[in-house]
């Protein structure tokens, strides 16, 4: 099985199997379009530890049908709700806030979808029932609010809300 | 005696060097820290840095980089905690080669400023690194209250999180005004009333049945192109993805789709059924301006002709919904003229009532597209046989067909037998050859093993050999309506009991208006001595009920 090579931002070279990242969109694509040869692949805002996690999340999916015609029906349909997460992923992505955020971008950059989407179902998870001053300590977000705005957004709120 | 002179002047020389030395937070050996002297000249160190605020952080000011010759001090006994700019990062290592960290010299406390430390600082990812397209998607796995909360956590989530911008649509409000002056109105008040007044009003409107005593009361709803100010495209309509207009259908023209189009470059869902004022260059610009349009209901929008839509299809590369109900001016030239690539990601298409497409340009599309999961070819006066074998060869995935009403228009002289209630007669039994019969029928279901709804209502030459090859061969089957087919009696239901009992999935079937099936009929199939419709319990549904059923789920 041909394999691929990757330098990451940090300057390690990773080895993987070509089916493994073909799963990610933006490698597959640039296999795809002929950057064969030697040269490993940079990828210069992937770090080596987060390329480690992802390379352990798309091995243990390497085997999973590729859901094409179901995601594009749940997009016509709006947004998917469904808050269960698989019990392999959820130990995965049992990580620290940081590295979750990087795993987040990494998939974003990178497309692939199920990982980007399980990021979002956690973040998601972990604002579910909190209050905004809650979720401001617990994401770390100054409150940049000034009073007047405050206001306004309780008013549009309470709009949104019986509505 | 010289020597001691000189170990004391060395010694002076060496402290009043330690002294500097504390200034500028250097190490020193540690016999030097010990004496009297040095301690002496540290306090007064620490007054003057402390007395003079703006000389003290001078290991601040200067550039940590010729600091570096001196051992750093263990990195792991120093405190670590959250910084304001999200988790601090301690690092073992002491001077990382690559990556973005920043080395920064620090005071790890007041007491110990003589020693240096190190900290590894980087500026780590926090969740306001995340782009805010990713924000949007945690959002979309929230309900509604918990987005709610998160839209008064800051100013960026309230953007993002606010109701009206994420994952509903911008819906027109539903009220009509008489005529274009007031808008001009409008827009003046809208300068004239503060903001609050506006929401309030905006709320009051919304429940308010009259629009006229609305308008009475002042309301500043709409801006100069007749959009509701209350969207404010000029700010967040880059974030704006779903907009619905059909409700604003006599009232929107050009200026609207063009603010549309200049303020919401990725605008993914538009609704514009019914709106009838603009024009196709307008709509030509729109679609070049919103390259990821996926879902476009032009239904019922009369001035779309092939130009526009070919130039649509070639500026939106990913639409995946498009509905062209009653467009009579499109043509088969668009049709025989369209580029294979710009169909390829199609899902669903509704060409109900587009009286001038005829099988052969009909045949060239559907034979292009291969991913269609949803079509709806009802209506169609024109359509033959080669449609239904070219859409059942190049769309697998079907999951809903609707054929009802179609192929009337083979027949030249049809009028000739229709009744007074514009129904065919029985008489209507010398069929064109093309028109869609129980082969085509036969050709879907074999070749289309998801099909769920099908719709066959009116399609006069379907009998009851069409109706053994569903229940004989359509598994997935779900919904199955062949009201108005005159060639289809109650042995039909017989069969279609007995797919129910196979598949178990058949759970709707409306026939009527034949005269094989009346009261009768189904009564003596009751009691028959299978009694194959046991179970089954009848409803009377209207058959215009489907239709809109059908028409509503398009746009979602």
């Amino acid at each position: 099985m041909s394999t691929v090579q990757i330098l990451t931002s940090d300057g390690q070279t990773v080895t993987v199997d070509r089916k493994v990242v073909s799963k990610a969109g933006v490698i597959d694509s640039a296999l795809a379009s002929g950057a064969e040869g030697n040269s490993p692949l940079k990828l210069d805002n992937i770090s080596a530890s987060v390329l480690e996690k992802i390379i352990e999340y798309l091995k243990h999916h390497v085997d999973d049908q590729p859901d094409d015609g179901e995601d594009s029906d749940d997009d016509i349909d709006g947004p998917r709700r469904d808050p269960i997460i698989d019990t392999w992923d959820a130990k995965f992505i049992e990580v620290d806030l940081e590295l979750l955020y990087e795993l987040i971008l990494a998939a974003n950059y990178l497309d692939i979808k199920p990982l980007l989407d399980l990021g979002c179902k956690t973040v998601a998870n972990m604002i579910k029932g909190k209050t905004p001053e809650e979720i401001r300590s617990h994401f770390n977000i100054p409150a940049d609010f000034t009073p007047e705005e405050e206001e306004q957004i309780r008013l549009e709120n309470e709009w949104a809300e019986d509505r | 005696m010289w020597s001691l002179l000189a170990l004391c002047g060395l010694t002076a020389l060496r402290a009043w060097m330690a002294c500097w030395d504390c200034l500028v937070q250097a190490p020193l050996d540690l016999t030097l820290r010990r004496l009297p002297v040095y301690r002496l000249l540290r306090f007064l160190g620490q007054l003057w840095s402390e007395e003079f605020p703006a000389l003290a952080p001078r290991w601040e000011q200067r550039s940590p980089l010729p600091r570096l010759r001196w051992r750093p001090a263990p990195v792991a006994t120093l405190p670590v905690g959250p910084s304001s700019s999200g988790l601090t990062f301690a690092c073992a290592k002491p001077f990382p080669a690559t990556g973005k960290r920043v080395l920064r010299l620090v005071p790890a406390s007041k007491a110990s400023r003589h020693r240096i430390t190190y900290r590894f600082h980087r500026p780590a990812t926090t969740i306001r690194d995340l782009p805010p397209e990713v924000l949007a998607g945690v959002f979309d796995h929230l309900s509604q209250a918990d987005r709610t909360r998160c839209a008064r956590v800051s100013r960026e989530w309230h953007i993002i999180a606010t109701t009206a911008l994420r994952g509903e649509a911008l819906v027109y409000p539903a009220v009509t005004y008489p005529d274009a002056h007031w808008l001009v109105l409008h827009s003046l008040y809208r300068w004239i009333l503060p903001a609050r007044i506006h929401a309030a009003a905006h709320r009051w409107l919304r429940y308010c049945p009259v629009p006229w005593v609305g308008f009475l009361a002042g309301l500043p709803l709409l801006d100069g192109a007749g959009l509701p100010a209350a969207w404010c495209l000029r700010a967040y309509g880059h974030l704006v993805r779903k907009v619905d207009l059909s409700p604003g259908r006599q009232l929107l023209g050009d200026l609207a789709l063009d603010r549309i189009a200049h303020y919401c470059p990725g605008l993914r869902d538009l609704n514009l059924t019914g709106c009838t004022q603009f024009s196709p260059a307008a709509l030509r610009s729109l679609a070049a301006a919103c390259p990821r349009l996926r879902t476009l209901s032009l239904s019922d929008c009369p001035q779309v002709d092939d130009t526009t839509f070919l130039a649509i299809l070639a500026a939106c590369p990913g639409l995946r919904q498009l509905g062209l109900t009653h467009n009579y001016r499109l043509t088969d030239r668009a049709l025989l003229t369209i580029p294979a690539a710009h169909l390829r990601s199609l899902r669903r298409l509704r060409l109900t009532g587009c009286t001038g497409l005829t099988g052969r340009g009909l045949t060239r599309l559907l034979t292009l597209t291969h991913q269609l999961t949803w079509v709806d070819l009802s209506h169609l006066p024109l359509l033959t046989t080669p449609v239904i074998h070219a859409i059942s060869r190049s769309c697998p995935g079907l999951e809903r067909v609707s054929l009802a009403h179609s192929g009337a228009g083979l027949h030249p002289d049809v009028a000739h037998y229709l009744d007074p209630h514009g129904r065919p007669s029985h008489e209507l039994l010398t069929y064109h050859p093309d028109s869609v019969g129980d082969a085509a029928v036969l050709a879907l279901v074999t070749r289309c093993p998801r099909l769920r709804v099908l719709d066959l209502n009116y399609v006069h030459t379907v009998s009851n050999l069409a109706v053994e090859h569903i229940a004989s061969r359509a598994h997935a089957l779900v919904s199955l309506s062949i009201v108005g087919c005159v060639n289809v009696d109650h042995r039909a239901l017989a069969a279609l009991t007995r797919l129910r009992q196979r598949s178990g999935r058949l759970v709707c079937v409306t026939l009527g208006d034949a005269p094989g099936i009346t009261e009768e009929s189904i009564a003596e199939l009751a009691l028959a001595a299978d009694q194959a419709i046991r179970g089954w319990q009848r409803s009377v549904i209207d058959e215009r009920t489907l239709a809109s059923f059908m028409a509503e789920s398009f746009w979602t």
